[in-house]
């Protein structure tokens, strides 16, 4: 009998989730400072609006610009803080490699097991309470819309989708490591190319034309901009099928690609001798 | 069990000058260093041997353990599992689960977590049956003391308990070899003795192969009965502990102070030059003798006799001492 190939992992994904957990008031520091960029954003936003005269810009409203923006923010929260990119950092600096590398183990699906625990562990404890909060918020004070049920089932499928398309991203980069010791600093110039790319800070809409079609191609949209608009209700279900088909796809292609580069990384730990 | 057949392992990294320039000029250049981290090293291990594999910094202990537990594959030569390589990607899977490892300075246990969650996680990934994994989790809590400390943070764990416990972690799963890396490095002593004690219980109760690199000459002396030498990368010595000190003979080393002085050539004549005599640093005059050619009563009464002595200290030829001779003469 083939016993169940997920089991092996299932601790991996255990224990970051209760990492998270037992350091929810490190992580805290950073959600505090994550809701007020929105926040701050929101008030731009807002004179930028006005300005204007009112209208809407490139199809938002004022109230659908801010609702954009906050549910973006909160979409990173959970599937954005995966932690790929780093334990492979510190596996590389402290030569914790070596050990992982003497466990009937797959390195690769090791580091997303991880990684997947503390975006879960993210999405129970901070992204839940604050999602409710800023519903509340955007449907009693900017008079909104509540999110359709079915928004919300595909909006969690494309969360996923996402986790796992940034999660090979990371995974790839991370092989960087090898020949640099400036990982943070290309940890955060990532995640802000990232982010902008994604649609998380402005729109895809207020992107040039050519840029815009361009963008929603490539994979960066899975990681901000199809969830985004999956919840806020502005893509048929056509569009929908498409993007998540193309989540799908870009997922699997990159899972591919970090599989390659994980065979790869294994013969450098081999010519740096571990 | 376990078969090295002319292990050879070399190293390329790019040449790389000194200094800002020279490090643009790397990016550039195609000059590589070569070193030979192993060089064409053969042994064999048998089930249940205890083997000590010691060698200077940088002879290549590490490297060896590495392509022995398939992290590293060998430039040319071969390791043999049973007849398997363990860093074939085929064999590996299936060999992975009869090895277990120990680098001393590293942790294999969950930082932030229970120690419990981290044996837990190993369970899940050897795919143990839970009454196995009670029964192997109980006998080893006897053999190492974990259970004080099941339930603590693995980071608020003292250096000793933290090794306790990776050891355990390496053994949850009953591998058939078991790899130790200087396992009892910066330990103190009472700690090392019950690591020394736990590993040869594990030994006589499971059968348990173990290869163990160190340091420490008494880890060696009181757990291994071979011993590996290496030194860059070469084999240098492969026998027993027994044999290695039969071949370095029992060496005594007499300390004598005096203010007098000992004519050393007339005093060589004197002993059939059967004694070696040296003035050291410290103002002590060493004489060394093979205990089995000469008795020590003699040496003693020519020194008193010849010398006002106002100090005096014997030792005896231990395996440190031999190493080190080893060592520093690159043979044996």
């Amino acid at each position: 009998m083939r016993r169940n190939p997920f089991r092996k992992y299932r601790g991996f994904l255990k224990g970051s989730f209760l990492n998270v957990i037992a350091f929810r008031n490190e992580i805290i520091g950073w959600v505090v400072q994550d809701i007020l960029t929105v926040i701050i954003m929101v008030f731009m936003w807002f004179s930028i609006f006005k300005e204007n005269g009112g209208q809407t810009i490139n199809g938002f409203t004022y109230p659908q610009m801010s609702a954009y923006l906050i549910i973006a923010s909160l979409t990173a929260n959970w599937t954005v803080n995966g932690s790929t990119f780093m334990d492979i950092n510190d596996d590389i600096a402290n030569g914790t490699i070596a050990t992982s590398l003497t466990r009937p183990i797959s390195y690769r699906a090791k580091n997303f097991f991880t990684s997947l625990g503390s975006n879960i562990g993210n999405f129970v404890i901070f992204f839940l309470p604050l999602i409710i909060i800023a519903y509340l918020v955007l449907i009693f004070g900017f008079k909104l819309p509540a999110p359709e049920p079915l928004n919300i089932l595909f909006y969690l499928v494309s969360g996923f989708l996402a986790i796992a398309v940034l999660d090979s991203f990371d995974f790839i980069i991370a092989q960087l490591g090898f020949i640099t010791n400036s990982m943070f600093g290309i940890y955060l110039i990532k995640g802000s190319i990232f982010s902008f790319l994604a649609g998380s800070i402005i729109p895809y809409a207020y992107f040039p034309a050519w840029a815009q079609s361009f963008l929603s191609y490539l994979p960066f949209a899975s990681l901000g901009s199809t969830p985004v608009n999956i919840l806020l209700g502005r893509l048929s279900l056509a569009q929908v099928g498409i993007s998540l088909a193309l989540s799908v796809a870009w997922a699997i292609a990159l899972y591919a690609f970090s599989l390659y580069a994980n065979k790869k990384m294994i013969r450098h730990v081999i010519s740096v001798g571990g | 069990m376990i078969e090295v057949k002319h292990l050879k392992k070399d190293f390329s990294r790019p040449y790389r000058e000194p200094g800002f320039l020279g490090g643009i000029k790397t990016l550039f250049t195609r000059k590589k260093i070569v070193t030979k981290a192993v060089d064409d090293i053969s042994f064999s291990i048998g089930e249940g041997e205890i083997v000590g594999y010691i060698g200077a910094n940088g002879a290549g202990k590490s490297t060896t353990i590495k392509m022995m537990t398939g992290i590293l594959t060998p430039t040319s030569g071969q390791v043999l599992f049973d007849g398997k390589e363990p860093y074939s990607s085929k064999d590996r899977k299936n060999l992975l689960s009869d090895i277990g490892v120990v680098f001393g300075q590293r942790t294999q246990l969950w930082w932030d977590l229970p120690l419990r969650d981290s044996f837990d996680l190993y369970r899940d990934i050897y795919d143990i049956d839970k009454e196995e994994y009670e029964t192997r989790l109980a006998y080893l809590d006897s053999v190492l003391g974990l259970s004080p400390i099941m339930l603590s943070q693995v980071r608020t764990l003292s250096l000793g308990q933290r090794m306790r416990a990776d050891l355990a972690a390496s053994l949850i799963h009953n591998p058939k070899v078991l790899f130790l890396d200087e396992p009892t490095i910066g330990l103190d002593v009472l700690v090392k003795e019950k690591i020394t004690e736990a590993i040869k219980k594990i030994n006589k109760d499971y059968g348990t192969t173990i290869m163990l690199t160190t340091h420490d000459m008494k880890d060696i002396q009181n757990l291994a009965q071979r011993l590996i030498i290496i030194d860059e990368g070469h084999l240098l010595y492969d026998g027993t502990l027994k044999d290695i000190k039969k071949r370095f003979g029992d060496i005594r080393h007499v300390y004598a102070l005096s203010s007098d002085k000992l004519d050393i050539e007339q005093s060589k004549k004197d002993l059939q030059g059967k004694v070696d005599f040296q003035m050291l640093d410290d103002g002590y005059l060493e004489a060394s003798y093979d205990a089995d050619a000469i008795e020590t009563k003699i040496v003693l009464n020519f020194l008193l006799a010849h010398l006002d002595i106002k100090d005096l200290k014997i030792d005896e030829t231990t395996l440190s001492s031999i190493v080190r001779k080893i060592y520093a003469t690159k043979s044996v």
